[in-house]
Parts: structure tokens; sequence; C-alpha cells
């Protein structure tokens, strides 16, 4: 059975670091904003309604809670978001899928494409409404065991969506002919 | 069994099967029990004269016709299954897709010489299928043949298959069995939660002595306690304890025996099978390629007895961790001999492990003592001096943290990566290479700062995390990784 590979004439894969690493759309960060202000908006209006019923005693509890509640929204909005999404970077070679993410926590994710089970590009109402979408690659791990690209315009997430799906069908093939 | 292509019925004993598979579905009936209590004795003596026979009668027509409803068809690539009552159920298993084929003897089966045979496929919905009521020689017929059109389906026909000469072998007798009933106690974990029956045992305690007083043990308890020094009671208490651990070591072993009686393993080409059971048998068999993980662990009283268990994994379905265990290939017992043996027929090499960085026990020792430091001044201000004794745990903790980090080893070579953890035990875990699903390299805060990553790698049968490498070589690691997999081009899901 040959296992030689005609692209891979290397001991290894190129490394990672060097390699043209894709950013993801700018206007993901709105979406992450927006969904951040939901949260806040919700949290905001249960503080109000408890502390418009509630103790006099817990007042300033619920004050203190909520303060730290909206501080910690305001980073979210103003330092978190953009970092976040200026730090999500994806890249798509011949034969593997990787994508890095992280403000604080990085975690760099690699998956083969021959390991890929099946794909799919999913699209939440406010992506939607940045014209985004979300390329999600399953593999056969378990849990957990995705791999999640998201803020890709609607496009390019359907365009490498059928470009994993062909690479995924020449592996079959490849495995047919031996 | 030939492919006939011929829709057959399984053996009419197979509505035992039935019977006993829809038992757990009465307990869904309960509030049917309602009107019962809440209904008046009128209700009641109805329901004994009517309800009960007629919920018979129901049960035994509806087992009846489940085993009426329920055949199968057997063509060249694939079994199809056809069953339900109400809502009929066609299923199709391909044979190419067969993680798994077992025959079950259930005892009541026994008798008349029928067997179950279970499937488990591989696939983004993982399925089960069992056809009850097979006769052994056609279970034993079917299995081979789905076995071998499985094997077919990826590797050139080979004529080892065929012949039942095993290539290797492997048998374990009662007092290995034994040894994993001890070993394997997990009904020690029950233990606590005798703890709060401790409050009515005292007192029990207290007016058993009173009569113990009395009749001829006593004499030997008295003579105990007056030797030593100690109350009768504590020597009674003593006592209490033993025997319960006796017991619950002795129902361990009573279960081993009965789930791994006569253990039989072989290797037929690169089909693996055991055969296994006291009063049901199973044979579980699984081809080598599909091998995902191989755990290999030694706990406290393993190490004891010098002794280790092995657990070979294929694609495993993860909600149902139960279901998984259940499915798993099982070595209970295995001598340092038979360990050895059975890793060359693995192809599993010897390690030799690696640590990871020094972090790995300077942080949580550094964090913890900071805490400890922190705790105790404020026991100073609150105790007096005395909190000082708290400083005490540090050296526990420095051990602690050192040992685990001593016991930790990775090891990676052309077909495996392996890491091995533990504290008195271990347990090993190898990975082939070439299968991983996924490959993760994080970085936390702190760990950053240091220069450290942590990697993580995605097998088909869970997640496995090496902590505390440094990040340049994490990233070569993961990059050969990732080499390793895409040129891997054989079947193996």
């Amino acid at each position: 059975m040959p296992q030689a590979d005609t692209v891979v004439t290397d001991d290894t894969l190129p490394p990672l670091l060097a390699e043209p690493w894709q950013p993801i759309e700018r206007a993901y960060c709105s979406v992450l904003r927006i969904v951040v202000l939901i949260y806040l908006t919700i949290i905001t209006s249960v503080a109000l309604v408890v502390m418009w019923f509630a103790d006099p005693v817990i007042l300033p509890v619920v004050t203190t809670v909520l303060g730290g509640v909206l501080l910690l929204g305001l980073f979210l909005l103003l330092l978190w978001a953009p970092r976040r999404v200026k730090h999500t970077q994806y890249l798509l070679r011949e034969q593997d899928v990787h994508v890095r993410v992280g403000f604080w926590w990085h975690a760099t994710t690699s998956a083969a494409n021959n390991r890929v089970q099946h794909t799919e590009v999913t699209q939440g109402p406010l992506e939607r409404l940045y014209g985004l979408s979300k390329l999600v690659i399953y593999t056969a791990g378990g849990n957990q065991s995705d791999v999640k690209i998201p803020g890709l315009p609607t496009a390019t997430a359907h365009r490498l969506k059928n470009y994993l799906t062909e690479q995924v069908v020449a592996e079959e093939l490849l495995d047919a002919a031996e | 069994m030939q492919p006939n292509n011929q829709w057959q019925r399984v053996s009419p004993i197979a509505t035992v099967y039935f019977f006993v598979k829809s038992l757990p579905h009465l307990m869904n009936f309960w509030p049917a029990l309602v009107p019962l209590l809440a209904g008046g004795e009128q209700v009641r003596r109805m329901a004994f004269t009517y309800g009960i026979p007629a919920a018979l009668l129901l049960l035994v027509v509806g087992v009846f016709l489940q085993y009426w409803f329920f055949s199968f068809k057997v063509e060249e690539k694939r079994l199809t299954l056809r069953s339900g009552v109400l809502n009929r159920k066609r299923l199709t298993l391909d044979f190419e897709r067969v993680q798994q084929a077992d025959i079950v003897h259930p005892f009541y089966f026994r008798p008349f010489g029928l067997a179950t045979l279970g499937f488990e496929s591989a696939g983004s919905a993982q399925q089960e299928v069992d056809v009850p009521g097979l006769s052994v020689a056609a279970a034993e017929s079917l299995r081979r043949l789905v076995l071998e059109q499985a094997a077919t389906a990826e590797l050139p026909a080979d004529d080892a298959s065929a012949t039942t000469e095993a290539d290797f072998s492997l048998r374990l007798g009662p007092a290995e069995i034994l040894r994993y009933g001890l070993m394997h106690n997990t009904l020690l974990y029950l233990a606590p939660l005798a703890a709060p029956l401790g409050q009515y045992i005292g007192p029990l305690l207290e007016s058993s002595v009173a009569s113990i007083e009395h009749s001829q043990a006593y004499a030997l308890i008295s003579w105990v306690s007056e030797n030593l020094a100690i109350s009768a009671t504590l020597v009674l208490g003593l006592l209490a304890v033993l025997a319960g651990t006796t017991l619950l070591f002795g129902l361990s072993v009573v279960l081993a025996l009965v789930r791994y009686w006569d253990y039989q393993l072989t290797r037929v080409g690169d089909s693996f099978q055991y055969r296994a059971g006291l009063t049901t048998i199973r044979t579980r068999g699984f081809k080598h390629y599909k091998l995902q993980k191989v755990t290999i662990t030694q706990g406290l009283i393993a190490r004891l007895l010098r002794r280790h268990s092995m657990v070979i994994s294929k694609a495993g379905s993860f909600g149902a961790m139960q279901a998984q265990n259940n499915q798993r290939f099982e070595v209970p017992v295995l001598d340092i001999i038979n360990l050895l043996l059975l890793r060359g027929e693995l192809s599993l090499p010897s390690a030799s492990w690696q640590w990871v960085s020094r972090s790995y026990w300077l942080f949580p020792v550094m964090f913890m003592a900071f805490l400890l430091g922190l705790s105790v001044l404020f026991g100073c201000f609150l105790l007096g001096t005395a909190a000082v004794w708290g400083l005490l745990l540090l050296p526990l903790i420095y051990l602690y943290f050192k040992r685990r980090w001593y016991c930790l080893g990775y090891y990676r070579d052309s077909d495996w990566l392996a890491l091995r953890t533990g504290f008195i035990g271990f347990t090993e875990r190898w990975l082939p290479t070439g299968k991983l699903q996924k490959i993760r390299v994080v970085a936390t805060p702190i760990s950053r700062c240091f220069g450290l990553v942590h990697l993580q790698v995605w097998s088909a049968d869970g997640v496995m995390t090496i902590p505390c490498l440094p990040i340049a070589l994490a990233n070569q690691m993961r990059d050969s990784l990732l080499t390793d997999v895409v040129n891997y081009r054989r079947a193996w899901l």
C-alpha cells in the first residue's frame, strides 16, 4: 500500500507560523458587540426589577454586582471584542485546516482534511445582518472535536465548505483506489 | 449463514429476549398506579381482578407481536432488520461499517443452543443492533461473514481468518479474575454512602455489646480490648468495618467472576477476540486497524498484586459513557509477562518517557504556598500563633505536585503518541498518531509568560492533554503529528 504522498515530500508539513494566515471579517466585531449588549440589557433589566421590588437592605449588593457586570461589559465591548476578532485567523492548506483564536488564552486548532467527517455553514440572525457565516468542520472525535471558523463572508464560507467537501471526496476515492 | 436475500424470523425462544427488553418499559406505566392509590377499595379490587391479568395479557401479546414483526435479511454486503409493531422500523447495516460484533449467550438462551448477535456500527449516528435467538452456529457464521466483509472492504482477503488456528492466545484462570475483583472494586466507591448509617450503627453497637457480653465471642473481644487497652466498642467497630470491607471485596470478586469467567483472548490474523462470562457468555472482537486507543492501568491494589489492566477502544460514542464502557474490549488482568506479550501483539513499543517542564509542579506549588501563606497569616490574627502549624502542609503540597510531575511522561514515535499519568499507580494511554482527529495548542496567559503551552490531541475515543511543553517543541510536535495524519491513507474507522 503506497504511503508516500505526492504533495508532502518533506519529513513534516511546513511550520504553521510562517504561513499566510487569513484574518476574519472586521464586521464580526459588531456581531460580538451586539451579543454583549443583549446580555448586558437582560442582566441590567433583571437587576433594575430586583432593585425596584427588593428589600432596601440588599440594594447596595445588587448595585455593586450590577456595577461590576457593567464594567465587565464595557471591557468586553471596548477591548475584548476587537482584539478577539483581530486574533482570530484561519488557514486552509492543501492537506489541513487551522484556526487560531484568543485574546489571553491562545489556542491553535488543527485538523487534517482526511479526518473531516462533515462540514456545516451556520448563520445566526445577527450574522445574517452583516452578511457573515460560521464554518464548522466536524471530525470523528466526539464532543468538541469540531473546528469553528466564525466571521467569514457568507460566500467565502460556502466556497471553503465546497473546497473541503471536494477534498474529502477525493480522499475517499483515493482510499477506494488502493 | 449465507447471504440469501430472504426475510427470516428468529427462533420463538427469542420472545424471552423481547420480554426481558420490554421490562424496563413497564416503568413508563407507573402513572397508572396513581388511581390505585387515590381511588377507593372498589377501584383497587377491580384492578386486582381485571387490571393485573389484563396488563399481563397485554405484555404477553406485545412481546409476541414484537417477536412476530421482527425479521432480518442477510444480503451480500448488508444486514437489514425489520422491527416494531405500530411504528415499523427498517434498519440497514452495512457490514463495512461494523465496528464490533459480539455474540452473547444469555442464560435463558443457553439450554436451547441459541445466542444473541450484537453489532455496533460507526458513523455520525452510532447504532447498536441486536439479533436475538439465532442458533449458535448461525450466529457464529453470520459474525464471521460480517467481520470478513468489514475486513475485505479495505484489506486484501487473508486466508488466515478462515482458519481457526490462533496466532496468539491468552487465558485467564479464576485466580487471575479474582485479582481483577480486588483491583477494580467499583463497589468501594459506594462505601462513603454508608457513612450516614454510622449514627445508627453506634447505638446498635452499644446494645450489641451488652448481648455479646454473655456469649463466647466476648471472651475474645475482651481479651483484645484488655491487651490493647482499647474499648470493646472500638474493637466491635473495627470488626464491623473489617466485615463491611470484606463484604464489598467479596461482592466485587463475585461480580468479576460472573463477568470474566474463563476469559480467553485470541488473535487470528489482525482480528482480536475474547470470550468470557459465567451466566452470559460474551464473545467480542475487533480488527486491529480499528484500534483508536489503548489504555493500560495499574491502580494501588493492582500495584500490590503486580497486575495490570488493558482497555482497547475503537471509535466511541461520547454521549453514553456507560454504554461505551460496556462496549469496550477489555483485558481485565495482565501479569507482567502477559502484558509484554500483548503489547507486542499490538505493536506498542517500550517507551522512554519524556518529562514535561518543571513548571508543571512549580506553578501549583507556588500558588498553593501563596494561598497557604495568606491563610496562615489570616489564621494568626484569629487563632494566634497556633496557626503557624498550618505551614506543615507545605511539604505535603510540595511532595504531591512533585510526585505528580515525576509520574507524568509523554512519548512519541513514528506510530504512537503516549501519555503516562499517575500518583501511586499509573495510566498509560496510547494513540496511533495516524488516526488523530484534531490537535490543539493552547497557551494560557501565565504559561505564555514562561514560553509554555499545552498540547491537546483528540482521538476518536476522547481527548488527551500533554501539559507544559516548550512552545517550539509543541509546535514542532503538532506539525509532525499532522504530517502523520495526512499521510495515513489507510482505513482507520
